[in-house]
């Protein structure tokens, strides 16, 4: 839908861009009830429409309810999203380095159950499991915990690159270590 | 001396006894309780009554003696009980505004602009003479006033049409294309014209750049919709309607304002003494008028409101 049809299917249900989508909505209400003549109002002029002219006016109106309420519709989804994301990352402690603890932290705050992202990041349930308890050597090669990585953090809308790199780092020094 | 904002309005609405002067008369107590400075012109030629609302006895000098008698406005001006608000009071029973010279409009015109107040009201009376449609057009605002009743919204519509062709025809005037839209009208049988809509829907196809650049303009002029005596929520929704039809059918940009309920309490006062209008009406006309101003001085509207069982 592009800015010139948006416009005009404002200016057909005779309301401006900033108007509420209850306010939309009654405004298409009280025009269909209007031109198709089911609401006996008071208003001359109506009767003096032609057949051909009426149809076309309620025709226009309901294409441009249907589209306003596609419109309305993804507005709404778009800050819903930006609203959880917000909101999660404001609640979603701040980790220097991400290990298993911190990606399990995550997962909490966002409300998943591990089961919810293996089905997702079609990551399998055991791996995922121990990737967050770090049990380092029941972990299959590097190449595929990397890819796990990726798709886990994908899931927590965790930067991909930084999770996978600070993980394999924790995994090296933990190595060295023993 | 202060410079003040001048702004005109003109309130009009074809039928009498829609409470055309009674709504003035509360805009005008309302704008002054704020503390603007209001004069209220009554141009109802021959048929004027704003005086009663403000209690004014003696009519020694009316409208009427600015053109007979070449008196200065400003001489005209009678004070109220209500601070901030003069008036000018109209003719009852004179019929010299029938031949008046549109130049002689837009100098009387002039002279408005020239009153130091921030508004000036202007009660344009009943019907839709010339004279009328030219005040209503060269006011800043546009404000209608009808009631929820067939006969009233009928004239309304006349009193658009005619506003809306005296608009049309003077810019088809300017640019070179003047009685264009009459002559169609007078020969509207050879162009298929039944209706004052098929005729604006020819005019539209037909008068090609000019015609482009006339609606364009047209679509600049925008009047305000103040519904009177509304008993139920049907008929508040008639101001929707009203609207719809002056934007979709007739072209003309509208704004529903606002609606006053109807007072009787305000009407059975009226008619045993004749007392400021501030006193008696309701504290709900009140709330109404105060919406109404705010909506026609910020260009806005009222909100569309559905019953649930739609």
């Amino acid at each position: 839908m592009n800015d010139h049809d948006l416009e005009k299917y404002f200016r057909t249900l005779e309301i401006n861009k900033d108007t509420s989508f209850t306010e939309m909505k009654n405004s298409y209400i009280l025009l269909r009830n209007l031109y198709s003549k089911t609401d006996l109002g008071i208003s001359p002029l109506i009767n003096s429409l032609s057949n051909k002219r009426q149809k076309n006016i309620v025709k226009e109106i309901d294409e441009a309810f249907s589209m306003l309420e596609k419109y309305f519709n993804d507005k709404k989804m778009e800050k819903i999203k930006s609203k959880e994301e917000k909101f999660a990352k404001s609640r979603i402690p701040e980790y220097e380095v991400i290990g298993g603890e911190a990606l399990r932290m995550t997962r909490n705050v966002l409300g998943f159950e591990l089961e919810e992202i293996a089905f997702l990041s079609g990551v399998p349930l055991k791996h995922l499991t121990n990737i967050e308890l770090e049990r380092y050597d029941l972990l299959p090669p590097k190449v595929y915990i990397k890819t796990f990585l990726k798709k886990f953090a994908e899931q927590l809308s965790l930067d991909p690159n930084k999770v996978v790199n600070d993980y394999l780092k924790r995994m090296d020094d933990f190595h060295s270590k023993n | 001396m202060k410079t003040r904002k001048n702004e005109i309005w003109a309130v009009g609405g074809g039928k009498g006894g829609t409470g055309k002067s009674f709504v003035i008369s509360q805009i005008a107590s309302y704008l002054a309780s704020s503390g603007k400075k209001v004069i209220l012109i009554d141009t109802d030629f021959g048929g004027a009554n704003l005086h009663s609302f403000f209690g004014i006895e003696s009519r020694n000098k009316t409208i009427k003696d600015f053109y007979k008698y070449d008196e200065p406005l400003e001489s005209l001006i009678s004070k109220t009980k209500i601070k901030n608000l003069e008036i000018i009071p109209g003719d009852i029973n004179s019929t010299i505004f029938d031949v008046i010279k549109y130049n002689k409009k837009i100098r009387l015109f002039s002279h408005i602009k020239k009153l130091n107040a921030d508004y000036i009201l202007l009660d344009l009376g009943g019907g839709f003479n010339k004279n009328i449609l030219d005040f209503f057009l060269l006011a800043d605002k546009m404000i209608v006033v009808t009631i929820p009743e067939i006969t009233a919204i009928e004239n309304l519509f006349q009193f658009i049409k005619s506003t809306f062709f005296r608009k049309l025809n003077f810019l088809f005037g300017i640019y070179g294309l003047k009685d264009y839209s009459k002559n169609i009208w007078k020969n509207r049988k050879d162009h298929n014209i039944v209706t004052i809509l098929d005729l604006i829907d020819y005019v539209k196809k037909n008068a090609g750049e000019v015609g482009d650049i006339a609606f364009k303009d047209l679509s600049k002029f925008k009047i305000n919709i103040i519904l009177n005596k509304v008993r139920d929520s049907s008929e508040i929704k008639e101001g929707f309607s009203l609207r719809s039809i002056c934007i979709k059918l007739i072209g003309i940009n509208a704004l529903y304002s606002g609606y006053l309920e109807y007072d009787s309490h305000f009407w059975r006062n009226l008619s045993m003494t004749q007392l400021s209008p501030e006193i008696n009406i309701s504290l709900k006309t009140k709330k109404d008028i105060k919406r109404v101003v705010t909506n026609i001085i910020n260009n806005t509207q009222i909100k569309t409101e559905i019953s649930k069982n739609e």
